[in-house]
């Protein structure tokens, strides 16, 4: 415990802060998010558990004397480690060892949520509960008896409403009043089946005779269950620490338990929580009818096969509508002003050329492709955050899972996949809708091939020359060709290195809500400035490098002018790098000019165009007859193909590499680049061997 | 009471139909995930919504409104109530 300090404001000069460690947690939906935004004041460090990719949030905040330092867990129904989600909350609790923990319960679900409640108390904690949704709890006619479970449980319980402040101060307040309380001596056991309390009060004997609380630091009972359990982390714990005889006693504990119990122990204490929990609600939970006409025809009509779909191409449409057309023009604005205002001040404004340059070739550069990305992602989040606390979400999942399934992804991956075909990169961050890691990578892998809009001038451009009259359905071929390369690699990864074929998830289906506009800015506002941060620091950087690589050669430094000038820019790194691969590409009919155009496109791929420009040494008016004297229908073709499917831009790279981590960035990187190859190399083939005959 | 005869996958079952869960078919780590919100052998459930074969929405007052995949739903063995 902690040492105790008196509250006065005025005398009080020492400066040493008390910390209280809290740990936040819940079952899924609960308001968790909502409620440590209130309790942070949107102010938190955002990141990723290690080694997933399981959002982690930790907040520190000041309230008098105190400094509160509170870590958001994730959503979780148990903590048996059923899911990575549930080992990292449960490795926290017990390695961490937080001072308090407080469970955000969703008050119209109570028994479902106590579930986890039994589980945290049998673990020793210090809990504390956070009763949410009281305001729809009120509506659907639940009450619940706080004062008599709170007693019963010897549990503070605050009765809150997330999304509207209501209890919040409270809550933070108790929380600091209870860290500096002792335990309460009196605790609330779970009862088992006589039988098994009977094997509870022996294993506890051993464990108390090997002296294993002292040495681990963990509570008896709760090892006892869990060995009972079967858990293979305490059990892992145990031998690990020279235990096997206990861990061996336990089994043999658990064998003799079936044949008494004719089923099995764990199943069983499954069983006797959900007794006592049910217990607890006939004492304190009251309900009257409820009224939920209007949700069930909601659902109706928005989970109707026909009218659903309708619906959501019709949200989709407008989605799109809005952030484009909202968001399109104020980014073209950004960039105007970037290109007229900023650029000339930073590239002649400075006396030194290269040091010049680099600020406004290389940094403003990279700067103004993340500003140009902003208002873009503003609109499209704030659509989602909408969609997302309206509650449409899980309909849409319900909706195409039958259909998503077949390849290994959950009906949720619908919306990031669509929003794929405007940017990748709201795609990528959006995928924290998803439920679990091997999801989010799933289709994290796959939404580079969802076509941008970036990429759709370059086949604009192409098929304007190529392809007269037929441009449409050759534009739509190759957005088709894209959604099959990502459904066949959404089958082949989640074979090969998910191990798994049908996704297993439980999704839940609230009720539908007006959303709060606070909300839905806060949540946009945090992907932003995941993006902003995370990923912004490695589009500069690779900007700059791109720079460097364009004003440099193997004979040194070629001077600025290499930018602009082709005749410079063909003895660059870039250009050397590109001759030295045109071999790989000669049946594509492309030189080294198309490769270096290509790898320019890393920055953003609608800079393929004016690099062209830039390396044909024509304006971007003329480039459309340059063109024609260099490519052919087929080469032309198999150039739309490996923009599509090659490697991402850098924005894209930059954010999948801070959502996923560098490995697998990397992986998808060199997988898409190998796709790209192969696709376009045996379109050139097929179309030879369709050409020649046999 | 509860023969065979009457008791089918909850993926297979109609729409707004009430039933009964006999029991759950899958191995013990889904059959434990399923338990452990709400899913016991004896709980009624109401099936909201089926959109076969696809997932299913369920509610009961205890689990909540929730949906499950078709591959959790067809492991889950029920009867009609
Ligand atoms: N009516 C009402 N709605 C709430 C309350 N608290 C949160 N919500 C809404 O409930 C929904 C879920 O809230 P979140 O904070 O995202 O839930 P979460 O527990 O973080 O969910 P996961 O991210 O799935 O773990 C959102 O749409 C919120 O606006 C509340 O007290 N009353």
């Amino acid at each position: 415990m902690r040492f105790h300090k008196k509250r006065n404001n005025y005398v009080e000069i020492d400066l040493e802060k008390k910390i209280v460690k809290v740990a936040i947690i819940g079952n899924p939906n609960v308001g968790k998010s909502v409620l440590f935004n209130k309790i942070t004041r949107g102010k938190a460090w955002v990141g990723n558990w290690p080694g997933v990719t399981v959002e982690k949030k930790v907040g520190k905040i000041k309230f008098n004397n105190v400094v509160i330092e509170i870590t958001d867990l994730p959503g979780v129904y148990s903590l048996t480690a059923n899911s990575i989600d549930e080992l990292i909350a449960r490795r926290f609790i017990l390695e961490e060892k937080p001072d308090i923990v407080i469970q955000v319960v969703n008050a119209t679900n109570l028994e479902r949520n106590m579930y986890l409640t039994l589980q945290l108390l049998e673990m020793d904690t210090k809990l504390i509960i956070a009763l949410n949704m009281m305001d729809l709890a009120e509506k659907e006619g639940i009450k619940i008896n706080v004062e008599g479970l709170e007693k019963e449980l010897h549990t503070p319980i605050i009765p809150t409403i997330a999304i509207k402040n209501v209890g919040v101060r409270e809550l933070i307040r108790r929380t600091i009043e209870y860290s500096e309380e002792s335990t309460p001596s009196m605790k609330f056991k779970v009862r088992y089946d006589p039988e098994i309390e009977k094997a509870i009060e022996m294993i506890i004997e051993e464990l108390s005779k090997l002296g294993v609380e002292r040495k681990l630091g963990l509570n008896y009972r709760w090892v006892a269950v869990r060995l009972l359990e079967d858990d293979h982390e305490v059990t892992r714990i145990l031998k690990e620490n020279g235990f096997e005889n206990i861990v061996e006693k336990a089994l043999e504990v658990r064998r003799e338990l079936k044949e008494k119990l004719k089923t099995d122990v764990e199943f069983m204490i499954i069983e006797n929580r959900y007794q006592n929990i049910l217990e607890l609600s006939q004492k304190y939970v009251e309900r009257s009818i409820r009224r939920e006409k209007l949700t069930n025809l909601i659902d109706r009509i928005l989970t109707h096969p026909l009218i659903g779909f309708t619906v959501f191409i019709v949200v989709v449409y407008s989605m799109f509508l809005l952030s484009f057309n909202v968001g399109a023009p104020i980014s073209e604005l950004v960039s105007e002003a970037l290109s007229t205002y900023l650029y000339p001040v930073l590239r002649y404004g400075i006396q030194n050329e290269f040091f010049s340059s680099l600020l406004a070739d290389g940094v403003l550069k990279g700067v103004g492709i993340i500003l140009t990305f902003i208002p873009i992602l503003f609109f499209l989040f704030l659509e989602i955050s909408f969609l997302e606390d309206v509650g449409y979400l899980p309909r849409v999942a319900f909706l195409f899972d039958r259909y998503t399934s077949k390849f290994g992804l959950s009906g949720r991956a619908v919306l990031p996949l669509l929003v794929g075909f405007g940017c990748n990169v709201p795609a990528i961050l959006s995928t924290r809708v998803l439920g679990s890691d091997k999801e989010r990578k799933l289709s994290i892998a796959i939404i580079p091939f969802m076509s941008c809009g970036a990429r759709l001038p370059i086949y604009i451009l192409f098929t304007s020359i190529f392809f007269k009259g037929i441009e449409i359905p050759i534009i739509l071929s190759i957005y088709l060709v894209g959604v099959t390369v990502a459904l066949m690699t959404a089958i082949l990864f989640s074979k090969t290195i998910f191990h798994e074929t049908q996704p297993s998830y439980i999704i839940e289906m609230p009720p539908y809500l007006l959303p709060s506009i606070q909300n839905m800015l806060s949540k946009s506002w945090t992907y932003i400035k995941s993006f902003l941060i995370r990923a912004g620091s490695i589009i500069v950087g690779i900007s700059v490098l791109i720079w460097v690589l364009s004003i440099t050669g193997p004979e040194g430094y070629l001077g600025i002018e290499s930018l602009t000038d082709p005749e410079k820019i063909s003895n660059s790194w870039l250009a050397t790098f590109s001759k030295t691969l045109e071999p790989l590409f000669k049946h594509f009919g492309w030189d080294w000019r198309v490769i270096a155009s290509l790898m320019l496109g890393f920055i953003a791929k609608e800079v393929i165009i004016s690099s062209m420009a830039v390396i044909y040494s024509v304006g971007e008016e003329n480039l459309m007859i340059e063109l024609s004297n260099y490519f052919n229908p087929l080469s032309a073709y198999s150039l739309m193909i490996f923009t599509l499917l090659y490697t991402p831009c850098m924005a894209t790279v930059a954010t999948i590499r801070s959502e996923v981590g560098l490995k697998y960035a990397f992986m998808i990187i060199v997988y898409e680049l190998m796709i790209a190859y192969l696709t376009a190399s045996s379109l050139i083939v097929l179309a030879g061997v369709i050409h020649h005959g046999f | 009471m509860t023969s065979k005869h009457h008791s089918f996958p909850l993926s297979n079952v109609k729409e707004g139909s009430r039933v009964r869960v006999v029991e759950i078919t899958g191995g013990r780590g889904l059959t434990r995930r399923l338990m452990e919100i709400g899913i016991l052998p004896g709980t009624e459930i109401e099936v909201v919504k089926n959109n076969f074969p696809g997932p299913v929405i369920i509610k009961n007052e205890t689990i909540g409104s929730i949906c499950i995949g078709y591959g959790m739903a067809s492991k889950i063995i029920v009867e009609v109530v």
